[in-house]
């Protein structure tokens, strides 16, 4: 179901949480809120969810507005960074847990929620563990029952904040593959917020960036690495390099926009201070003379052609450059 | 089997039982000793007594009045002062181990100008508190209010938020959520905190003398007639009331003991 955020703002204890936020989620779509610990994304999911409660602005969903709406009845599936499983219920109770709690003339029959129920312990690859409780899970398995309960009350709206996020590495990695297919099955509209770029690039179509309380850009993962509209959203996705200071703004390049020579003519003088060619690209840090510290990335037959070594004198020089206005501040 | 060994272990034991023995078990034995050479036919005679009889039945029945009284009241209690943030909230909070602090007498000496005929309350009340049953179980709770209380706040605390949050997206009323989600976690809890306030109640001497007026076959409870008993110097007739005292307390918690086993069991069952 499409959502429409228009104008929210909130304010808490004189601080701005969300100032002046707006975003479209087109149906079916899984869009990402991508920012750093405190840029308000938890709140705005929160908002949408009808959890908390906007002091400006309000939520569309299909053109509708929810802002009145209480959450019990907006029908959106929340899963929380912690899970959030009832601990005294089984994982089948869990997961039965929406659809028990319908008003009678709502609530399927006792067989109806048996048969959905092993659907979806189906769906998150545990049918033998719809005995357990919670406490005897690992994490990700937790995680994949919180999915399958929001799942079961066939939610118009799909809300992920960080969900993988107390996750261990390889877990995380696996889940993000998980519920991307997941998603391309169910097409349920989903939101996902992460502070993890790699997480939000590799999951989502659309990608909405935020900082200190607003967002600062939207847009398919590759725009938004290929092309920041801001200097926040440039160091904060992917690794940059921020070379100088411009005329309308600061000059930066992607560390494998950078290229390096032995010869003077072909960019300022920088020493090499670490080297680690491990995987098909060479990672190096330079050292400027100024004291500025560069990421430099080589792919492994340039790295030869080049015979680099650490402490040696090199001339760099960028290949792409973008110039981009904004007061951020490292 | 290997024993390993662990450092401290035998000291800390040592410590452990030698305190226990001197302050619980050393009084009990004494007593159960006392009970073994009182005179044959005392307990016979001690049980067979129609006010001994009724001053036991009341003392139970007004404990658990008291502890059921609690449950309700000290379950508000605490759920309030866990979850609302209010002016004076702290003030409240430390409000609450009152009754521990206070002298019983004190207790019992309060409640019965505030609630007696003439009392501030007391007056305004259309039926009377003090110098009946009702008065006892008052008393009693005021008692064991912060067992209640203190037993349930930690666990409260700790309960996240988000699982109501959870349960609320879901689509659960606040009344399903409460009733599904929150009481279950709180059931062990509720139920020791129940076991401490009844245990404390049955116990109760020093308020309820103020307050209950002492009426034989009324308001006279057990521990009152073992003073009674004593100060008739009949030693052996206060000793057997107090072992029939300590052997029923001793069944009841054994069976909200048992309660707390089943509920903990059947959580792990369903």
């Amino acid at each position: 179901m499409s959502i429409e955020v228009r104008n929210l703002s909130k304010r808490l204890g004189g601080k701005t949480i969300l100032d002046r936020v707006s975003l479209d989620i087109p149906e079916g779509s899984l869009v990402a809120l991508l920012g750093p610990s405190g840029s308000g994304k938890t709140t705005l999911l929160r908002v949408i969810a009808g959890l908390e409660t906007p002091d400006e602005g309000e939520v569309l969903v299909r053109g509708e507005a929810t802002t009145v709406r209480r959450p019990q009845d907006r029908h959106v599936g929340f899963v929380f960074q912690h899970y959030a499983l009832f601990p005294h219920m089984s994982v089948r109770q869990n997961v039965a847990f929406g659809l028990e709690v319908k008003p009678r003339t709502q609530r399927p029959s006792r067989d109806v929620i048996r048969a959905r129920v092993d659907e979806l312990l189906q769906l998150i690859q545990m049918d033998s563990y719809g005995q357990r409780l919670p406490s005897e899970l690992s994490g990700g398995q937790r995680q994949r029952v919180a999915l399958a309960r929001a799942l079961a009350v066939e939610p118009s709206v799909l809300l992920l904040d960080e969900p993988f996020g107390a996750l261990d590495a390889q877990v995380r990695a696996e889940l993000r593959q998980w519920l991307r297919r997941l998603h391309d099955v169910s097409k349920v509209t989903t939101v996902l917020v992460t502070h993890d770029q790699e997480e939000a690039m590799e999951v989502a179509d659309t990608v909405a960036v935020m900082n200190r309380a607003r967002i600062e850009q939207v847009g398919h993962p590759r725009d938004i690495y290929d092309h920041p509209a801001t200097a926040f959203v440039a160091r904060f996705v992917g690794q940059m390099n921020q070379l100088h200071q411009v005329e309308g703004g600061t000059a930066f390049a992607r560390p494998h926009d950078m290229d390096l020579s032995l010869d003077p003519a072909d960019g300022e003088p920088a020493r090499i201070t670490k080297l680690v060619s491990v995987g098909p690209l060479a990672r190096l840090r330079l050292d400027l003379p100024s004291g500025q510290e560069l990421e430099v990335h080589l792919t492994r037959p340039r790295l030869e052609e080049l015979q680099l070594a650490e402490g040696q004198q090199v001339y760099v020089r960028p290949n792409r450059v973008q110039v981009l206005a904004g007061d951020y501040i490292i | 089997m290997t024993f390993t060994r662990r450092p401290g272990f035998a000291l800390s034991t040592g410590i452990t039982l030698l305190g226990t023995s001197l302050m619980i078990l050393l009084p009990l034995a004494a007593l159960a000793l006392k009970a073994v050479h009182a005179k044959a036919g005392t307990f016979a005679t001690v049980l067979s007594n129609p006010r001994v009889q009724t001053a036991c039945l009341f003392s139970l029945g007004a404990a658990l009045a008291a502890a059921l009284f609690n449950l309700v009241w000290g379950t508000l209690i605490a759920w309030v002062l866990v979850r609302y943030p209010f002016p004076g909230r702290r003030l409240a909070d430390a409000l609450v181990d009152l009754p521990f602090a206070l002298p019983t007498a004190v207790a019992g000496l309060t409640l019965s100008s505030l609630y007696g005929p003439k009392g501030w309350i007391g007056h305004l009340l259309p039926f009377p508190v003090v110098y009946n049953r009702t008065g006892v179980v008052l008393a009693l709770s005021f008692v064991s209010l912060p067992f209640m209380v203190r037993s349930l706040q930690p666990v409260l605390e700790e309960l996240p938020r988000e699982m109501e949050e959870a349960a609320t997206c879901l689509g659960a009323s606040r009344w399903a959520t409460l009733r599904r989600v929150v009481l279950p976690q709180l059931l062990p809890a509720i139920l020791s905190g129940f076991a401490l306030s009844f245990a404390r109640a049955v116990g109760e001497y020093g308020s309820v003398v103020f307050v209950s007026g002492n009426l034989p076959f009324k308001t006279e409870i057990a521990p009152l007639l073992i003073v009674v008993k004593l100060e008739q110097y009949d030693y052996d007739g206060a000793v057997a009331l107090a072992v029939i005292m300590l052997g029923i307390s001793l069944l009841v918690l054994a069976g909200i003991h048992l309660l707390h086993r089943r509920f903990g069991e059947a959580r792990r069952h369903v």
